[in-house]
């Protein structure tokens, strides 16, 4: 899958793993949250590469916490445009659980929700093939927001008026 | 047998149109009306390309009646549909039906 | 009132860029309808029974002459020539064409009006009272936390896909003029033992299919806690309403299912987890910014009777009649609140012509500091009226067909487009209310009536509130006619209530003559004027009625 991180197209170093595919050697793989927080999780923990892990929209992002310092990457998958479940899992990641590492998007994502994913805080997207022509991001963006989720190169007015800039003004 | 037309909504302007011979109009008088379940499935055939081709959103068949060759809506719904609000006689198709869509009051 | 600053400006017009590119990659064809709907929605824009339909958002009601003006304009230049107010305060235009769209969104940007999130499943128009600020009952003025709330959830990179629509009004009287409890977040503002502003914070309320009054999660919030205790609920919301099927999917089946208690206490959590000092401070600074933009105007300082208001209000029964139905009392003394009705008899409730809207703005400028408000009774109010003025603006409202004088009395229906425009609806509502309106035009027997709100949508969906009218119509197909259903015991007040059904639908042709004898049982028995209708249909039932409407109506 084309992946879209810090302004270009770049490869994915990461192996995606079927819940019935074998760790193996790989350097960088991601599991199912199910596969992680199943009997085989301890197993895959001890897994020698960077590990990652894809989450469903469904998924409580809560039980995640215990391993966070272990994990290099999260993946959110969309199930569809609508479900907008995984804008929170990025926000409770980000803030609550203040997650640092990659926050990668994937599934069924637009362009048009560009910014609304960059200020929940994802920094890396998975575009489904025959999006890629029209990834346009920069196009689509509003390059302002009331709330203070200054996050993915959008400026908050509130920050502005009130003079907590951390970013220069517009 | 029960006779059918087509009507979508115009992509451009969102107004109400029927399949003609010639295209899109927005009287139904001349639509095309189809008399078997193939010529239905034709008539759809040619609503999705026009989706395709931006033309027109949402499609459907409505079933109608035809009097002196004149397409009428079976139902209220789309009797108002294809003439405008009830409640501005002023804004109604003049070439929709002259239909009395009224509510006898 | 509020004013949009450059930052505001730069928003609404990044907006308006941003849509006129999905229009015009729409009509080249990049976007498929499936993909432009989200986004044409999210913009106020909804393809209707004949054409688009253009919803604007007045937030919380309040409404310069300038941007009427612009309304008035952008119905000319591109519409019929009008508008229609809803019950949550916005305006819709019914005939905009996509292609102009875009244009006409900047046009109104220039005055700081948008369309953003008036659809779509995301927190909508922030409603509240239309007397907000004025009312003499009032606490605080509610619509800074309004103001706040629109900012906050603009374009909320978390809550612009929920599971359904997300409604939010707030009252800050006792009265509750804005139905808090018939949606998702009610919100009531209050002061607290310690002289301090609080919030009840209800959620769940809603109407539809499963209508259900909202609960109280919270009795007591600290006001300034305000965004990130509405964040928590959202959030709940958010990752835990279902989204398997539509009509389960509100806030309020959430809240039903898992029950008021494991709702709170998933709100509290959420809310003790994610409270962000710096978030809550920096709402703070905000709030007060936007609460000197609503500093009032500069009233006069004027003795709270007007001696010549009184003798006119003494010698013209006309004018008479005019102050006891359209005028409520204002905080400031010497002034009042002018309702304006948009009901006149014949008239499709809530339609206002351009030409009504200019002269409206231009007597706002000269009566009312250039102010005016929608009601979510899809009426108009002037809300800085002099006392002594009030006659003048009364003789050309009159002028201008807008002085009826039937605000909250039985002709004061509210009713949703039903099928005249909508493309959900399943009947027709306007043709039923005004055909209602014509029989009880008699403006002697409305007063008789008293206070009344009948309230009729043209289905399910209940746009038109018929749940919470004092009688409530809902409008059906039976056996391929329209049908009418009627609903008694709903209110619309601080003591909100369901509606029940009387029983079998109405004709078209008969619900006139059922509300009638409704209405006539009322009459009959009620004891005295001061027992209202709502109050009567309390004491002695839905059931009671049954007998004395049914007989008399089908055997005509
Ligand atoms: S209640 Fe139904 S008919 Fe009326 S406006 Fe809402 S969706 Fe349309």
């Amino acid at each position: 899958m084309p992946l879209f991180a810090h302004g270009r197209w770049v490869e994915d170093p990461w192996r995606h793993l079927a819940d019935d595919e074998p760790l193996g050697d790989v350097a960088s793989v991601t599991v199912s949250l199910n596969r992680l927080l199943g009997p085989e999780g301890p197993a895959v923990l001890a897994h020698p590469g960077r590990l990652g892990v894809r989450l469903a929209t469904e998924d409580r992002v809560e039980s995640l916490e215990p391993f966070l310092c272990r994990l290099g990457l999260i993946v959110v998958v969309f199930a569809n445009f609508a479900d907008g479940r995984g804008f929170s899992t990025a926000r409770i990641l980000r803030r609550r659980l203040a997650w640092r590492g990659e926050l990668r998007a994937a599934g069924r994502i637009f362009v048009d929700q560009y910014s609304f994913l960059r200020r929940c805080g994802f920094d890396s997207f998975e575009v489904p093939d025959e999006r890629v022509a029209s990834w346009h991001p920069d196009n689509v963006a509003i390059p302002l927001a009331y709330r203070t989720d200054s996050e993915g190169g959008v400026a908050s007015i509130w920050r502005l008026r009130h003079n907590r800039c951390r970013e220069p003004r517009p | 047998m029960s006779l059918f037309i087509l009507t979508a909504n115009r992509l451009r302007d969102g107004r109400v149109v029927f399949l003609t011979a010639h295209g899109w109009e927005e009287s139904l008088r001349t639509a095309i009306v189809a008399a078997t379940e193939a010529e239905q499935r034709a008539l759809e055939a040619l609503g999705a390309q026009s989706v395709a081709m931006c033309e027109v959103v949402d499609p459907y068949l409505v079933e109608v009646e035809v009097e002196n060759g004149v397409p009428s809506p079976l139902h209220y719904r789309e009797r108002i549909r294809a003439s405008g609000p009830t409640v501005r006689p002023d804004l109604a198709r003049r070439d929709g039906i002259p239909e009395d869509c009224r509510v006898s009051l | 009132m509020y004013r949009y600053d450059s930052y505001d400006e730069a928003f609404v017009r990044a907006r308006v860029a941003q849509f006129r590119d999905q229009v015009r990659r729409r009509l080249a064809g990049e976007l498929t309808e499936e993909e432009f709907r989200p986004h044409r929605l999210m913009n106020g824009l909804y393809l209707q029974l004949h054409a688009y339909m253009l919803r604007v958002a007045i937030p919380y009601g309040t409404l310069s002459s300038r941007q009427l003006r612009r309304l008035a304009e952008v119905a000319d230049r591109w519409d019929r020539g009008y508008g229609h107010f809803t019950t949550r305060q916005n305006i819709q235009f019914n005939w905009p064409r996509l292609e102009d769209v875009p244009d006409i969104l900047e046009a109104l940007a220039e005055v700081g009006l948008h369309g953003i999130q008036t659809s779509g499943n995301c927190i909508r128009n922030i409603t509240t009272d239309a007397y907000a600020g004025v009312a003499a009952d009032e606490v605080a003025d509610p619509r800074p936390f309004c103001e706040l709330l629109r900012q906050w959830s603009s374009l909320h990179p978390e809550f612009s896909f929920l599971p359904r629509k997300f409604k939010i009004a707030v009252s800050a009287s006792p009265h509750d003029r804005a139905a808090i409890r018939a949606h998702d977040i009610g919100l009531r503002l209050y002061r607290d033992d310690a002289g301090e502003l609080a919030f009840e914070v209800l959620a769940g309320g809603g109407l539809g299919r499963t209508p259900m009054i909202a609960k109280t999660v919270r009795e007591h919030l600290p006001a300034r806690q305000l965004l990130p205790y509405v964040e928590a609920i959202l959030r709940v919301y958010n990752r835990f309403g279902r989204r398997d099927h539509k009509f389960k999917s509100r806030i309020k089946i959430l809240v039903h299912e898992i029950g008021l208690d494991a709702f709170r206490a998933a709100v509290e959590e959420e809310y003790a987890r994610s409270l962000d000092p710096e978030d809550v401070e920096l709402a703070a600074l905000e709030l007060e910014r936007i609460e000197e933009l609503f500093a009032p105007p500069p009233y006069e300082e004027l003795p709270a009777r007007d001696p010549l208001h009184e003798r006119r209000l003494a010698e013209e029964p006309a004018f008479a009649r005019f102050a006891r139905t359209n005028l409520r009392p204002h905080r400031v003394p010497g002034y009042a609140i002018v309702d304006v009705s948009l009901k006149p008899v014949g008239g499709i409730p809530g339609d206002v012509t351009s030409d009504q809207m200019r002269r409206l703005a231009d007597l706002a400028d000269r009566f009312s500091f250039g102010e005016l408000r929608t009601t979510h009774t899809q009426n108009l109010a002037l809300p800085h009226v002099r006392l002594r003025d009030v006659h003048s603006l009364w003789e050309l409202l009159e002028e201008a067909g807008l002085g009826t004088p039937n605000i909250g009395l039985v002709t004061d229906i509210v009713c949703c487009p039903g099928l005249d425009y909508c493309a959900l609806a399943t009947a027709r509502s306007i043709p039923i209310a005004r055909a209602l309106a014509r029989r009880f035009a008699e403006l002697d027997a409305q007063e008789r009536i008293g206070p009344l709100s009948i309230r009729m949508s043209g289905c399910i969906n209940a746009c038109g509130q018929h749940h919470i009218g004092h009688i409530g119509i809902l409008g059906l197909e039976k056996r391929g006619e329209e049908s009418y259903q009627i609903t008694l015991g709903g209110r619309p007040d601080e003591r909100t209530a369901i509606g029940r059904i009387l029983g079998p639908g109405f004709s078209a042709s008969e619900v006139v003559d059922a509300v009638e004898a409704v209405l006539r049982f009322y009459l009959e028995g009620r004891n005295g004027p001061q027992e209202t209708f709502a109050d009567f249909v309390e004491r002695v039932g839905v059931e009671t009625f049954r007998e004395v409407v049914y007989a008399p109506v089908r055997a005509r």
